[in-house]
């Protein structure tokens, strides 16, 4: 690489990580190893670390962690069987993103369900109510009438 | 009855009928609101049977009145050719959805008196994948001089609500009927208001020959066209007030043939 454009990248401090759980990646894989929950993972970050993070967002880390992990495994498989297929053609971080994208697209789905008013049933929406207990009632006026 | 004409004609959509079809209506059922007994219902769905026979437009007959009377059902004016089915099991309710799948493109359901619960309970889990179907449902409403024929009726359409559209029937069971309830109560306005249904009248008929035609299971037609053994409906007498009868029944049926057609 040319000597200034390396000059500039030492020059930038460390890219702060994506997500405030990044320091407990190790933890969070340990406890999930372990069986628990996403709940319970979250209990533990609030209690013990000081770190407050919904189910969700631990849920979310997870799991674009492990798809960024699997993509970037099954690249280097590729470009391992592949001479024509270089190493870095599908870079770890772009895998990340789009796993992170793909995430958030089944998040946005799942809130729009949420969202979303129940269609209730045919019958539901009555436009007319009868009470079976209650005799007929004739209309006075229509009783004079006659 | 079930005949095999080859007779097309051209889907309708009922007015007044707030059914939901993702297709236009290839099937129409039309069911009598069981509830109040005696008030004439099987009359009604006979002279439909006959009505469509008379335009060749094929039809399957369904008893499902579970009370079995042998007498005054529709299995009794058309014999074999109207299966019984037992809505009330499981295996009968599948038997009325091969019904609704396959077949002519009306069916004639005629509901016994004890029908309420089950064809509710029907509706609610079967209408919309029915509906889905393009099958839409006539409810016909038989109303007399009593209240409680009437208050049958809104009980029925206060469960089937906008499901179904509305043919109420008023039967002139004697000579002096009057349908007050049904004209000036304040519920039956409210329904009325609320499905805008379609209103026929069927005419007063003399008990000698009604008596005579439920007896033997004879239809109207039968007695005209004198195609009956039985001596009384032989006579002219018979004959001419059947076909009077008749006429004017086909002629009410004419006026809310929209409900009756797919």
């Amino acid at each position: 690489m040319n000597e200034v454009f390396q000059a500039i990248l030492d020059s930038l401090p460390p890219k702060p990580p994506r997500s405030k759980l990044e320091p407990y990646a190790e933890l969070i894989q340990e406890l999930r190893k372990r069986g628990r929950s996403y709940r319970e993972i979250a209990g533990i970050l609030t209690i013990r670390c000081g770190v407050s993070a919904g189910t969700h967002t631990v849920y979310n880390f997870v799991r674009v962690r492990a798809q960024a992990q699997k993509k970037a495994k099954a690249a280097r498989a590729g470009a391992g069987r592949s001479s024509q297929t270089p190493a870095a053609a599908v870079p770890v971080e772009t895998a990340t993103t789009q796993a992170a994208n793909q995430d958030e697209e089944v998040w946005q789905r799942i809130q729009a369900l949420k969202q979303r008013t129940p269609q209730r049933n045919e019958a539901e929406k009555k436009v007319f109510v009868f009470d079976e207990t209650k005799p007929l009632q004739l209309i006075p006026d229509s009783k004079e009438k006659k | 009855m079930n005949s095999t004409s080859t007779k097309h004609f051209e889907p309708k959509t009922a007015p007044g009928a707030k059914q939901t079809t993702e297709t236009a209506p290839r099937k129409r059922v039309i069911l009598s609101m069981g509830g109040k007994g005696g008030v004439g219902k099987t009359n009604v769905m006979t002279g439909l049977a006959e009505w469509y026979q008379e335009h060749q437009i094929p039809v399957t007959l369904l008893d499902l009145d579970t009370e079995n009377k042998a007498r005054g059902s529709l299995t009794h004016f058309f014999g074999g050719q109207v299966p019984k089915i037992n809505i009330h099991s499981p295996e009968g309710l599948d038997a009325f959805l091969d019904y609704l799948d396959s077949g002519p493109p009306i069916i004639l359901a005629d509901m016994g008196g004890g029908a309420g619960r089950v064809t509710h309970t029907w509706f609610d889990e079967m209408y919309a994948p029915v509906a889905r179907r393009g099958i839409v449902f006539t409810a016909v409403g038989v109303i007399t001089a009593d209240p409680a024929s009437v208050e049958s009726v809104l009980a029925w359409a206060d469960r089937l609500q906008q499901r179904v559209a509305y043919l109420i029937v008023e039967n002139q069971a004697d000579e002096h009927a009057n349908f007050t309830y049904w004209r000036e109560s304040a519920q039956a306005r409210a329904f009325q208001e609320a499905f805008q249904p379609a209103v026929m009248q069927m005419a007063y008929r003399l008990p000698h020959l009604e008596t005579a035609m439920r007896n033997h299971g004879v239809t109207l037609t039968e007695v005209v066209q004198r195609r009956t053994s039985v001596a009384e409906l032989q006579l002219s007498k018979a004959v001419i007030r059947a076909e009077g009868y008749r006429e004017r029944m086909f002629g009410q049926f004419e006026t809310v043939k929209e409900l009756l057609l797919p």
